[in-house]
């Protein structure tokens, strides 16, 4: 072999090595991004319905958790959740035969992943009678969800010494059998990745410890934009706020949005809310999102409950003479910002006129506006219209029995008590118990089983305070008898 | 330098010689392990009625004992055996000749270890003798009138305790009773099995600690859902709400499964699917979704369609029986069905109410079972089998109790879910005339008022149950008032008795 010939060899075999090397890579490579990163489709929904519960947003890829991995943790680690029962115990509304609660979808981005949708703040649940199963609706407001429960279990248990590979895996091994392969990803990949994720979750929302609870019903809707997506610095303002309903939008055209109309287009505010649950310009599903937001332009406000042709020995008997006379009260005192016709209807009421807690205003800045119609991460989202503003929406009232407590904070629990003078109104009670209560109108926020499964409301926290609004208050008892049996109605 | 080179190939070849040996005989062990550690015998039997009660349903696995655990534990501690001290027999388990384990319980060699653990059938087979002298009768599908379950799992917490449970102490136990272990077998058992076998039963000591809290089930019932939330969910059950926590009710039996397929089952009718009721049972029993061995279930689900219960040994006074007839067509066909010749009929949309849930408003009996089971649970339910096509998605809340089919009643006593009165005739009386106070567990049949002798409170050594209806769980009000047959004459309710008897 002269060396010319030598050379040609070692190319010839370095040649086949390479190619060999390069295949074996490229194997890798595909087998790991089918693994990690493929993405399946859903799969059609039979209903806009059933894809608003269930259908993916698009945060799967930024904030899904692995779907074995979410199976186990509440078994795992049932002391950081606030009650017994797992994920339900989170006041999760959750309907028979379904594999996850209304509010989340599963999709597979690589494995399956579970995360949250826009049905997690807007599906409500009630019952009129105790031994009732629970009624869901959506898109109303999820009065029973502890979304902050949810966002502290997630951080808890990623922190906890027993959230490692070996015990995730021995409880799968419980419920699931994994390929080898699977295992080894879940083992030495996807465990201690969603552990970082999730603890970096954890940390991403610490400011939120500082300040009073939001409980059941209710979240703080804007600090996590500002001191996320808008890089804002931490601040000493409080948004708690109810989860509001959003059925029935056509008749909310041209209102201010959200609870001081920060945003009047609701486009924005559609996709706004799903860049705030953690879609991203490359995953927003734009099909189904337009077609989520055509369904609720149309949705209908649930049909009340309250009937005449009920036996009049039920509490949930219609008085329609008593409601048609409530109704003249209504359109003299109530219309002009309640009624769909009312001068100020959607408009905003400067918040020193109406008087209520004003922290939510305040929370709300020119500066954040700014940033978030100017917010642009890698991609124009077209934000034009946030606005700064100084007070609350006068909102339309359909379905306003299912969408107790009242006021934009939560903090009067009946729609009876609203018309009691602030002082009169009850300075502590229980939020979270899915009842109606058919005397009052709201839920029931007081007794055994409220204290039980409610979570004890504070008027007195920062924040919570239920002064304000005292429209209505000076009237007559049977006036106002009159006027929340016409209430019953819409 | 040429010998050094022919002396130094020599060598290497020795080298690689050994080498190759020595990797040989690793693969052939490896193999060799790797078969022992990975394959799965499963006990089963030809016979379909041997096979329900000895076969396996995949429950030893991650439930089970190892098989010498289970020889020896009675052995060892027989101090905490309730009545006669016999070994499981106390228990309630029922041993057949030429059998080693009890019925209700099957063996099976999976991940390299022998174990044991529950079937359907120890729920599932009970025994009825004609009078104290009689030989017992072992009947397949009937409820588990002798077994006590509460006893046998506190029998399995307490010992988990003991210090004498220890490897030394155990291997010594089991060479003193022959055991045929091997010597991979006796490694595995004295470093491996007997301390982590020690750890789960002190985990399920204190996953099962509100038992404490609860009434003893005694013979013949279980608390079906309690146990439910903490083995599948594990609920912490400290703080579970009290009106959940007592909740025992009867073994039913399970004929004549075909017809029941969309009537509301368990019994409060939490579920109308018999598959899901069937692999739910199966969880109880010890497998889970991973180890179900579903082709002896269905084994089981295909005998069970079509099972009929025995006939009644007695004698039947037929024109009584006729009598009988007119009256139960009137008051109880409704919601129970009835017996046409010899065949019960399902019909649901002759028998409107049969198969469907009475609210408890109306029913009036003991809450406690329904209270156990919560929303909550159902909806936890859901997440059960996932990954499989078979995920649970029909169990839901109800309130009340399911009108049950009542194919071979006569020995199915006590009644109502509690099994809180004694007889059928008993259960035709208002609820302040039914015995308060009787005892449970005794096979010997009390032929005039259908159902077990109640009076009796030992025999041979061997304590009944006392069951106190005024406990918490027990009550025996209810289903009672006009409609209901209570307020017939004597002989009216008799013939109602006699004419239940050819069911």
């Amino acid at each position: 072999m002269n060396q010319k010939e030598i050379l040609q060899t070692v190319s010839k075999t370095a040649i086949i090595v390479s190619v060999l090397l390069a295949v074996v890579i490229i194997i890798l490579l595909t087998l790991g991004w089918y693994k990690l990163y493929r993405e399946e489709e859903q799969g059609e929904f039979s209903t806009p319905e059933e894809l608003f519960k269930y259908g993916s947003i698009g945060s799967e890829t930024s904030q899904g958790i692995p779907y074995w991995i979410w199976l186990v943790m509440p078994k795992m680690f049932p002391e950081h959740l606030p009650a017994l029962g797992g994920w339900a115990s989170l006041g999760l509304p959750w309907e028979q035969g379904k594999e996850l609660p209304v509010g989340f979808s599963k999709k597979t981005i690589g494995f399956p992943r579970v995360a949250f949708n826009c049905a997690f703040c807007h599906a409500a649940r009630y019952r009129l009678e105790p031994t009732d199963v629970p009624t869901i609706v959506v898109p109303g407001p999820s009065h029973t969800v502890h979304a902050q429960g949810y966002a502290r279990f997630l951080a808890a248990a990623a922190n906890d010494a027993r959230f490692n590979s070996d015990e995730i895996l021995s409880q799968i091994d419980r419920i699931y059998k994994l390929s080898w392969l699977d295992k080894l990803l879940y083992r030495f990949i996807i465990i201690p990745q969603t552990k970082k994720s999730l603890i970096q979750y954890g940390e991403r929302f610490a400011w939120a410890e500082q300040k009073p609870d939001w409980g059941p019903g209710r979240i703080d809707p804007f600090n996590p934009i500002k001191f996320g997506v808008l890089q804002m610095s931490i601040d000493e303002t409080i948004g708690n706020s109810d989860m509001p309903p959003i059925w029935n939008m056509k008749a909310r055209a041209n209102h201010a949005l959200h609870w001081d109309g920060l945003n009047t287009n609701f486009h924005e505010v559609v996709v706004s809310s799903a860049i705030g649950d953690g879609t991203t310009y490359e995953s927003y599903p734009e099909k189904n999102m337009k077609k989520i937001e055509q369904w609720l332009q149309e949705v209908p406000t649930p049909k009340s409950p309250f009937s005449s042709e009920l036996s009049s020995d039920s509490s949930f008997y219609l008085n329609t003479d008593l409601a048609e006379h409530g109704k003249t009260i209504f359109n003299q005192h109530c219309a002009s910002c309640h009624a769909p016709d009312g001068e100020k209807t959607g408009k905003i009421i400067p918040v020193t006129e109406l008087g209520t807690d004003r922290h939510r205003v305040d929370m709300w800045t020119a500066e954040a506006a700014k940033r978030y119609n100017t917010y642009e991460k890698n991609h124009d989202w077209g934000m034009r219209n946030f606005q700064d503003v100084d007070g609350y929406v006068a909102v339309l009232l359909d379905g306003i029995w299912l969408r107790g407590p009242y006021l934009h904070n939560g903090s009067v629990p009946t729609l009876k008590d609203l018309l009691r003078k602030a002082e009169d109104r009850p300075e502590k009670f229980f939020r979270g118990y899915d009842l109606i209560d058919p005397k009052n109108i709201g839920f029931v926020s007081s007794g055994a089983m409220a204290e039980k499964v409610g979570v004890l409301y504070d008027t007195k926290v920062s924040g919570n305070s239920n002064v304000g609004h005292n429209y209505g208050t000076d009237l007559p008892e049977d006036q106002k008898e009159a006027l929340l049996e016409y209430l019953k109605t819409l | 330098m040429a010998t050094r080179e022919t002396h130094s190939s020599e060598k290497s070849h020795k080298i690689t010689l050994a080498v190759i040996f020595f990797l040989s005989i690793l693969i052939i062990v490896g193999v060799l392990l790797f078969y022992r550690f990975t394959k799965d015998v499963p006990i089963s039997y030809n016979d379909n009625v041997e096979h329900f009660k000895y076969g396996s349903i995949g429950s030893e696995t991650s439930s089970g004992l190892p098989y010498w655990i289970w020889k020896v534990l009675p052995e060892m501690f027989p101090e905490k055996l309730p009545g006669n001290k016999n070994g499981y027999a106390s228990f309630g388990f029922l041993y057949e000749k030429d059998h080693d384990l009890p019925i209700g319980v099957s063996r099976r060699k999976s991940e390299g270890v022998d174990r044991v653990w529950l079937n359907c059938a120890i729920c599932h087979t009970g025994t009825i003798r004609e009078n104290p002298q009689a030989t017992p009768e072992i009947h397949v599908g009937m409820p588990a009138n002798n077994f006590r379950l509460y006893e046998f799992i506190n029998f399995l917490r307490a010992v988990s305790l003991e210090n004498r449970f220890n490897p030394d102490a155990i291997m010594e136990k089991i060479d003193a009773m022959g055991g045929d272990l091997d010597w991979i077998d006796r490694l595995l058992y004295r470093y491996f099995i007997i301390d982590r076998v020690r750890s789960t039963l002190f985990a399920l000591r204190k996953q099962l600690s509100f038992m404490e809290r609860q009434h003893d089930w005694g013979p013949g019932r279980v608390d079906t859902f309690n146990p439910y939330k903490a083995i599948q969910f594990n609920f912490p059950m400290d703080k579970l709400p009290h009106e959940e926590l007592i909740g025992p009710a009867d073994y039913p039996s399970i004929f004549n499964q075909g017809p029941r397929q969309g009537m509301q089952l368990h019994w409060d009718g939490n579920n109308p699917s018999v598959e899901e009721r069937n692999k739910s049972a199966a969880l109880g029993a010890g497998v889970t979704p991973v180890t179900i061995d579903l082709k002896s279930l269905d084994r089981i689900v295909g005998w069970l369609w079509n099972l009929k219960p025995p006939e009644y040994p007695g004698k039947i006074d037929s024109e009584k029986a006729e009598t009988g007839k007119q009256l139960y067509a009137y008051y109880c066909a409704d919601c129970h069905g009835r017996q046409d010749g010899n065949q019960f009929n399902f019909d649901t949309q002759q028998f409107k109410r049969l198969g469907k849930v009475e609210p408890l408003t109306l029913i009036r009996t003991d809450p406690g079972r329904l209270n156990s089971y919560s929303e909550l649970l159902s909806v936890n339910q859901n997440t059960l089998y996932s990954g499989y096509p078979w995920r649970f998605n029909q169990f839901r809340k109800t309130n009340g109790y399911a009108n049950m089919p009542l194919d071979g009643i006569w020995m199915r006593s006590p009644y109502l879910h509690n099994g809180s009165v004694p007889t059928l005739r008993d259960l035709l009386n208002v609820a302040e005339e039914r015995p308060k106070v009787f005892y449970r567990g005794y096979d010997v049949f009390n032929w005039e008022k259908v159902g077990y002798a109640y009076d009796v409170k030992e025999e041979h050594g061997i304590s009944f149950f006392e069951f106190d209806t005024t406990i918490e769980g027990n009550s025996n009000q209810g289903h009672d008032g006009e409609e209901y047959g209570t307020a017939l004459n004597a002989e009216q309710k008799d013939a109602i008795v006699e004419y239940m008897k050819t069911f």
